[in-house]
């Protein structure tokens, strides 16, 4: 092995000064976080904005309660699943070993997966089930129901296996790791 | 916290992270992101170290724990072949046709296998490799002859 060390000892990294490392910490961020934090802060004024509006567009005022509500909650459920999803990506894990922080990470991955599937079902039924509610049904609007329904479920499944393949990869370092 | 201390320290083990972004990322950019990623979880864990283990093993947890639990990772479709390429004679960008040749085999483990090679090859000893990965220390040394073999045989050594 003594060629692979003497060439990996030999690679060139690039070097930077104090002053770069400071500036990178200075940030309070990275720029992974940024990203998401960004998607996040998009998608919550996407939210806010459907929220403070839709009693006047969507005639809330007419729909009974337990219907506004439902739209309220479908709504704060797909923002939380934002939220928690950024918490997740914070973490470092630093007291963990690279196992146990993998361990811990599949977890973590499994349930949130399970839950932000279920948020986008739940909550575009719930926005579904307040928008349609005393609709007089016809042909073409059942057939714009069921386009919608079936990009949503084309939505969900391809959500689905990015999901799957993130569990898949992360669960396949931890298996490597064990054996 | 020791703003000073840790800059320090960091520019002292930066060879280490910038190999491990080499490993772990394909795209420049994308080396660049885990590089500022690593520093930032550094940064934010560096309270915490309580100076029981070496820093170097610290820094190592840290930034491996970074490079591989980041799930959204962008993963380009690439196609490995039973060979490594021929590599044009001379230096290119930088490194030499045997580093590339050494990175292009390390590419080809997967992620767990390039952990344990890289700290082998910063000549962590097989107690600091398995504190840092979590495997047995008395299945380090297995382990690394696996892989070592593999390189081997993708090395043609």
């Amino acid at each position: 092995m003594d060629p692979l060390k003497a060439a990996w000892d030999a690679t060139p990294a690039p070097h930077r000064t104090i002053t770069d490392l400071q500036g990178i910490i200075r940030k309070h961020t990275s720029p992974v976080l940024k990203r998401i934090r960004t998607q996040m802060i998009i998608e919550a004024i996407g939210y806010v904005a459907f929220l403070l509006v839709y009693y006047d567009f969507f005639d809330g005022d007419k729909k009974p309660f337990y219907l506004n509500a439902l739209l309220v909650f479908s709504v704060a459920c797909m923002l939380a699943n934002n939220v928690i999803g950024y918490r997740m990506a914070t973490h470092p894990g630093e007291e963990n070993n690279l196992l146990d922080h993998m361990r811990q990470k599949l977890r973590a991955i499994r349930i949130y997966a399970a839950w932000a599937i279920c948020t986008k079902v739940l909550g575009f039924a719930g926005v579904m089930t307040f928008l349609l509610a005393g609709i007089q049904w016809n042909g073409s609007k059942y057939a714009t129901l069921f386009a919608l329904a079936l990009i949503m479920a084309m939505q969900v499944y391809a959500n689905w296996k990015i999901w799957r393949g993130r569990i898949k990869h992360i669960r396949q370092t931890v298996e490597e790791l064990s054996r | 916290m020791d703003q000073p201390a840790f800059l320090d320290t960091i520019q002292q083990h930066q060879g280490i992270l910038h190999k491990l972004c080499r490993l772990y990322r394909d795209t420049r950019e994308d080396r660049e992101d885990l590089f500022q990623e690593m520093i930032y979880q550094l940064w934010k864990s560096y309270s915490s170290f309580q100076g029981h283990a070496r820093i170097s093993t610290w820094i190592y947890r840290i930034a491996l724990n970074t490079a591989l639990a980041d799930f959204r990772r962008k993963k380009p479709h690439i196609t490995y072949t039973d060979q490594l390429p021929e590599l044009p004679t001379g230096s290119h960008g930088g490194t030499s046709p045997q580093q590339d040749q050494l990175f292009a085999a390390l590419k080809r483990l997967n992620d767990a296998e390039k952990a344990i090679i890289a700290l082998y090859l910063e000549d962590m000893s097989y107690q600091e490799i398995a504190e840092i990965t979590g495997i047995d220390e008395n299945y380090v040394g297995v382990k690394l002859n696996r892989i070592k073999s593999k390189i081997k045989n993708m090395l043609k050594l």
